[in-house]
């Protein structure tokens, strides 16, 4: 185990030194999570605390971002905003990533008539543009942390499934997975033990991708007042709070938005490139000229999907 | 029956029980859903009256199986109930909002196309150049621009600083030109991109070449071996994002105050209005499918190999 962890670090530094878009995607996302871990060290200020008399002031030394219409320090709801964006998101997108195994895997492993079942469910929740998916499903289940989390898990999974059955199907009736098989060892250990690990080249820079898209969708849904509410600190509701002051204080405008595009530009950029890296039929079919190119072409009309539109 | 028709008529097929699936969703996801579904669709205050007729309307004192019958048939039938908010018939509002939607993603597409097969096509027939290159960064960076910031500092520049453009609303052309611009990013960066890689990718083709080799002018090459053979690939992506862009352009709508189905949908959760909410996410639902069956079936056309 430690000897793959080591392998993982190392191919991890191979890829930074090697890539310069990989390394600047991985970088800033890197800094952002520490930057929010880290919030109530850096930062002295109180992420709530009104100060009226300091409000709506510009950039200033004290106060690198400025104050926002109640006077609290912009860069300080930042940080602590990214911690709710980005945790909820990746909150979403592990559970999207636990259904789209499970559902994916049984899907393609088995075949039949469950395949069948499962392919007619995935084309009902592809039937609605993502965004309209998680606004129903949030407003349906009632506002709250973890029904957003769902909300937004579910307008992901169909992707996830997707891509999952995809590689399953492509791999089940390999000779390796065949002689395991043959071996006598039961569908469980199979799909465990050599399924799973070996379709994870697919899995991760589609999960990276997606990591996107549920920052893009958590920000929307707060910007559109159905996600977190005010005064929690959110990146997309605090857009929306800044909406009102457009006119004179830009400031506020620009930074929470700043955040949400570097957060989805990085991901976006590490998926592509761990899909160039890891996946072997993206890397022979386009070849290294144009390395971002690949996610936004995957090679055919079905393999278009949603995952970085907000509209 | 010819090979087309055969097709075609799979094709539509295939949309009945998905429309169906997407109507059966939403059905038992208000019924699953803790409390009563009257007070659900007619708020927490609705009078007894309210409620009562409310039951009459869906026939919620019968059993669940029939209940779902009348419903599928209702819906079918594009009968959405009435909203209580305005007390107007659900499709009727969402009929006097709908060609606002439809303005704004047709203008939309037209500046994607436009721009996006001109910066694909810029940026393909130079390839590895510092212009290839710099669509390539430009659109990658585009398309992650998220469209409510977008949509915002597009506001902030035309609007308060230049003043030279309406920051939202409805009236004059001039109103159409911020939305459009805003919602037209993602499907601009998509489109260049994918005419970009489908002209490379023709552009190594054994016709080509043979075209090449016989000295045939380089302008007519492109034009009518290239480009032409190319555009089939952009296709698809055009009409899938006509699709996306009518159902409900929530975001682009809400941030200039456009009067669409969109922001029909966000008022109506404001309002807490589920009967309408009901009626909007459905109705979406089925645009979006038949987008997408018109656009399976052009695609069937102009290129034969396609099998379902």
């Amino acid at each position: 185990m430690s000897t793959r962890i080591a392998y993982t670090l190392y191919s991890l530094a191979r890829m930074i030194r090697e890539d310069r878009y990989f390394a600047a995607g991985f970088i800033t996302i890197l800094v952002v999570i520490i930057l929010s871990a880290a919030a109530s060290i850096i930062s002295p200020y109180d992420p709530y605390k009104i100060d009226l008399i300091n409000k709506l002031r510009g950039p200033s030394p004290e106060h690198p971002m400025g104050t926002d219409q109640l006077g609290r320090d912009l860069f300080t709801r930042i940080l602590y905003g990214g911690r709710y964006t980005l945790f909820l998101s990746a909150s979403a997108v592990l559970l999207a990533l636990v259904i789209g195994l499970l559902v994916g895997t049984l899907s393609g492993y088995y075949k039949g008539w469950l395949d069948l079942i499962v392919q007619r469910f995935v084309d009902i929740l592809m039937s609605f543009p993502s965004i309209i998916l998680a606004i129903a499903l949030a407003t349906m289940l009632g506002y709250g942390l973890e029904t957003l989390v769902i909300a937004v898990a579910i307008a992901e999974s169909p992707f996830l499934i997707r891509v999952v059955r995809a590689a399953v199907i492509s791999i089940r009736d390999l000779p390796y997975i065949e002689a395991v098989r043959l071996m006598g060892y039961g569908d469980l250990y199979v799909i465990l033990r050599h399924v799973i690990p070996n379709i994870m080249y697919v899995v991760i820079p589609q999960v990276t991708l997606q990591m996107g898209s549920a920052i893009l969708i958590i920000a929307a849904l707060g910007f559109l007042g159905i996600g977190i509410k005010p005064p929690t600190p959110e990146w997309g509701s605090m857009l929306n709070e800044a909406r009102a002051y457009l006119m004179d204080y830009p400031h506020l405008l620009i930074f929470p938005g700043l955040m949400i595009f570097l957060s989805i530009v990085s991901f976006n950029i590490v998926g592509e490139s761990l899909k160039m890296r890891l996946d072997p039929k993206a890397r022979s079919l386009i070849g290294s000229r144009s390395r971002l190119v690949w996610g936004l072409y995957r090679g055919g009309r079905r393999g278009l999907d949603e995952r970085n539109t907000s509209y | 029956m010819g090979v087309l028709t055969v097709y075609i008529v799979k094709r539509v097929l295939l949309v009945l029980p998905t429309l169906i699936g997407v109507i059966t969703m939403i059905f038992f996801l208000v019924r699953i859903l803790p409390g009563d579904p009257t007070h659900l669709l007619a708020g927490e205050q609705a009078s007894p009256e309210i409620i009562e007729r409310l039951k009459a309307e869906f026939g919620l004192d019968r059993p669940i199986y029939e209940q779902y019958i009348l419903y599928l048939k209702s819906v079918l039938t594009l009968d959405f109930g009435t909203s209580y908010r305005t007390y107007t018939p659900v499709i009727v509002e969402i009929m006097s909002r709908f060609p606002n939607t439809v303005i704004l993603a047709l203008s939309a597409m037209l500046i994607a196309i436009f721009a996006g097969i001109a910066l694909g096509i810029v940026s393909a027939l130079r390839v590895g150049s510092v212009i290839d290159r710099a669509v390539i960064i430009f659109t990658s960076i585009y398309v992650s621009m998220p469209v409510f910031w977008l949509g915002l500092l597009l506001i902030y520049f035309f609007a308060v600083q230049l003043k030279i453009l309406p920051a939202g609303g409805i009236g004059s052309p001039a109103h159409v030109i911020l939305p459009s611009l805003a919602l037209s990013h993602t499907p601009l960066s998509y489109i260049a991109r994918i005419t970009r890689e489908s002209i490379l990718e023709t552009l190594s083709q054994e016709h080509v070449r043979l075209a090449i080799a016989r000295g045939l002018p380089l302008r007519s090459i492109l034009i009518n071996h290239v480009i032409r053979n190319s555009l089939i690939n952009v296709i698809t992506v055009i009409g899938y994002f006509t699709g996306v862009l009518l159902g409900g352009a929530v975001v682009t709508e809400t941030v200039f105050a456009w009067p669409g189905i969109g922001r029909l949908l966000i008022e109506s959760i404001a309002a807490r209005d589920y009967i309408m909410i009901q009626g909007i996410v459905i109705f979406i639902a089925m645009i979006f499918i038949f987008v997408n069956l018109i656009v399976d079936i052009t695609y069937r056309i102009i290129d034969p190999r396609v099998r379902l």
